[in-house]
């Protein structure tokens, strides 16, 4: 074997081993510097604040279901936890409740509908997407037959939190986006720690965890809410910034579907044990630029789809190439 | 005696002539009733009493069936409530469903409604494609379908709800209008999902007024009728093209968000937002400048007339999926000169 052959052979190794959360970072910057260059207005300081702000929702929420996903679960009802808690602090605002107040009503709210997941799949033993599949459709309806009986309304004007949030900025960075590294921040540390090395190793091979002394059960349940208390700060960002609740665009399901996308493409397995909050962070701006480059060149919805679908499919093909499957990767619950 | 007998003649000639004619009298009344293509049941001369009861009569154990997207929203709740009252008022039931905007579960309960042997079916479609079969379907079985708002491709026996297309050259010439006031000429256009019927439509005629009025589309975005991604869009070209000055949108809701970035970028009043729909918060945020204009297509109004159309072809005798008719609700223009006139926005209505 020459000392070429070794080199390539290397080159591939290097590739298969590194995370694609990184490729994701290097595709996000080449189509940044591409878009820099050719289209009108993009590199300015404000548009490029304005990408990371439309991107701190979904961001968010895909950093949350990331965090499940890698412990070898799923959360379907992270929209439905978000609309309701969002719009059940929206509602208890609107009846005269002190902010703050409505605001920890709201948080606890999410995170016992994340406990109930937890629990259900920890401890009852009913895999995760039936059993968040079911929950989404309980959550909802719960509510809406019971408080949320608007499917619409408006953030009231006293609610200076929000109006904060949705409108002001932290040295010229938007809030939104503030809210958005805030939160990539604290999941990075957090993965990096023992913490994250317990999630990872339950994500690998959860039974090799438990008898390695892991508390499998508990973190599993810690998961989902963590998740839910992130859907519930996706929410909040998104009433804050859109000025309104609308439990529609909760029914509609495009926004998990983008969730999951970014899950995917951020290079997080579905199968569990792979993925950093990196990755879902550049995978979320990824699909802001996206957003941003075809509203600024206006694409029409034809052209929009297409654009989308050949991104997602890159990135599941590259996926593919990188990590192909095989009798150790396959596994149970591999999606 | 002779006289006796031509006198007894004429009398019974005449006697038979008059049965005879009030016979036929009768039969063409009675044939007027069973055909009454067009008519609506009634003798051509009758007192207002008669009128009640033949009415009455004709619409006793009549059912009708509204089958809604959701009744949690403010416009689908005014239908509701206005056709509580109207159908109670002649004698006719009226209930109604909801989907929740899940197409197949409002598919499953048209099809319930034709099982039930409804006798009008009122449906609130959201799919241009969607329910071709089952429209036909019941009309087969003999149920009269009418759609709401949005109407398909397949079509109904009648359609009651906006001009799509008038709403969107209407609202664009207000904002036209405006902008030339400022001697600005570029434009955004914010539609629902791009593809559906309302958006279609209403993108023909804003372009039209637009064409027309000399201005230019700096943007034709679907906003997805959601106030966060209609918000996105207009942070980007307001940066992108400063010179903008209105943006136009098929959706009050999602054009709230528009407003607040407008508000945001601190250009509320350079900067028009305009929209179709005047639901109870839109009346609000035009007070508060954050809106400049909507375009309310008074859904009261056209609950009514889905009432008054349901109830004439009840009566009318013609065969359902015949009569394939359509009438369009009114446009009222709503700003800051007749925001807080009552009933200028609508409210959400208690429909328990």
């Amino acid at each position: 074997m020459s000392s070429t052959d070794t080199h390539r052979l290397g080159m591939r190794s290097t590739l298969k081993n590194l995370d694609q959360g990184y490729i994701v970072a290097l595709v996000l910057l080449v189509l940044g510097s591409l878009c820099a260059l050719l289209v009108g207005g993009f590199a300015s300081a404000g548009n490029l604040l304005d990408i990371v702000r439309s991107s701190a929702t979904l961001g968010i929420l895909a950093i949350g279901g990331m965090i499940v996903v890698v412990a070898r679960g799923l959360d379907l009802s992270v929209i439905a936890i978000m609309a309701v808690s969002s719009a059940c602090a929206v509602q208890f605002v609107a009846a005269g409740h002190n902010e703050v107040v409505g605001l920890s009503l709201a948080l606890v709210i999410a995170a016992a509908l994340g406990l109930f997941n937890g629990l259900l799949v920890a401890y009852v033993e009913i895999p995760a997407l039936f059993v968040t599949l079911a929950t989404t459709l309980l959550f909802f309806g719960i509510f809406r037959l019971t408080y949320l009986t608007d499917e619409i309304k408006a953030v009231p004007a006293g609610a200076e939190v929000m109006r904060w949030l949705g409108r002001d900025d932290i040295l010229g960075v938007p809030n939104p986006a503030v809210l958005f590294a805030l939160v990539a921040g604290g999941a990075a540390i957090l993965l990096s720690r023992n913490l994250g090395a317990y999630l990872y190793a339950i994500g690998d091979n959860p039974e090799a965890a438990r008898l390695a002394g892991v508390p499998l059960r508990p973190m599993v349940v810690g998961t989902y809410v963590v998740s839910a208390v992130l859907g519930f700060l996706g929410g909040i960002n998104l009433v804050a910034v859109a000025g309104t609740y609308d439990l529609r665009t909760a029914a509609g399901g495009a926004l998990l579907y983008d969730v999951i996308a970014v899950i995917v493409i951020g290079g997080v397995s579905l199968s569990g044990g792979r993925g950093t909050v990196g990755g879902v962070a550049c995978a979320a701006i990824l699909i802001g630029v996206i957003a941003n480059v075809m509203t600024l060149l206006d694409f029409n919805v034809i052209q929009q789809s297409l654009a989308k679908s050949v991104i997602v499919l890159l990135a599941i093909v590259l996926d593919s190439a990188l990590h192909p499957r095989d009798e150790e990767t396959a596994r149970v619950g591999d999606l | 005696m002779k006289i006796i007998k031509q006198f007894a003649c004429a009398v019974a000639v005449v006697t038979a002539l008059t049965v005879g004619l009030a016979a036929c009298s009768t039969g063409s009344s009675t044939s007027n009733t069973s055909v009454a293509k067009g008519g609506g049941g009634l003798p051509e001369v009758a007192t207002g009493a008669d009128v009640i009861k033949a009415t009455l009569a004709t619409l006793k154990g009549k059912k009708v069936r509204m089958v809604l997207q959701t009744v949690s929203a403010p416009l689908t709740q005014v239908w509701v409530k206005r056709m509580q009252l109207g159908f109670a008022e002649n004698g006719v039931k009226f209930d109604y469903v909801a989907s929740e905007f899940d197409n197949q579960v409002l598919a499953t309960q048209v099809q319930t409604a034709i099982n039930d042997k409804v006798d009008a079916l009122i449906v609130h479609n959201y799919d241009a494609s969607g329910l071709a079969s089952l429209i036909k379907k019941a009309q087969a079985a003999g149920i009269y379908v009418m759609q709401i708002n949005i109407a398909s491709n397949q079509q109904s026996d009648a359609y009651v709800g906006p001009n799509w297309d008038s709403l969107g050259a209407t609202i664009a010439n207000r904002a036209i209008v405006d902008c030339k006031a400022k001697g600005k000429t570029e434009m955004g256009l914010i539609t629902g999902f791009a593809a559906d019927v309302p958006s279609v439509l209403f993108l023909d005629g804003a372009k039209r007024a637009m064409k027309a009025g000399g201005m230019k589309a700096v943007v034709t975005q679907p906003g997805q009728y959601d106030p966060s991604k209609a918000g996105d869009i207009a942070r980007t070209v307001l940066r992108q093209n400063p010179n903008t000055c209105a943006f136009v949108g098929i959706y009050d809701v999602m054009m709230v968000g528009v407003a607040k970035v407008v508000q945001d970028a601190g250009k509320t009043g350079d900067v028009g937002v305009y929209t179709i729909d005047a639901s109870e918060g839109t009346c609000k945020a035009i007070g508060d400048g954050a809106l400049t204009a909507a375009l309310s297509y008074t859904p009261s109004q056209m609950a009514n007339q889905a009432v008054g159309l349901t109830l004439y072809l009840l009566q009318s005798g013609l065969k359902a999926g015949t009569a394939r008719t359509a009438i369009f609700s009114s446009a009222v223009m709503v700003d800051k000169s007749n925001y807080n006139v009552p009933g200028a926005c609508y409210r959400g209505e208690n429909i328990k």
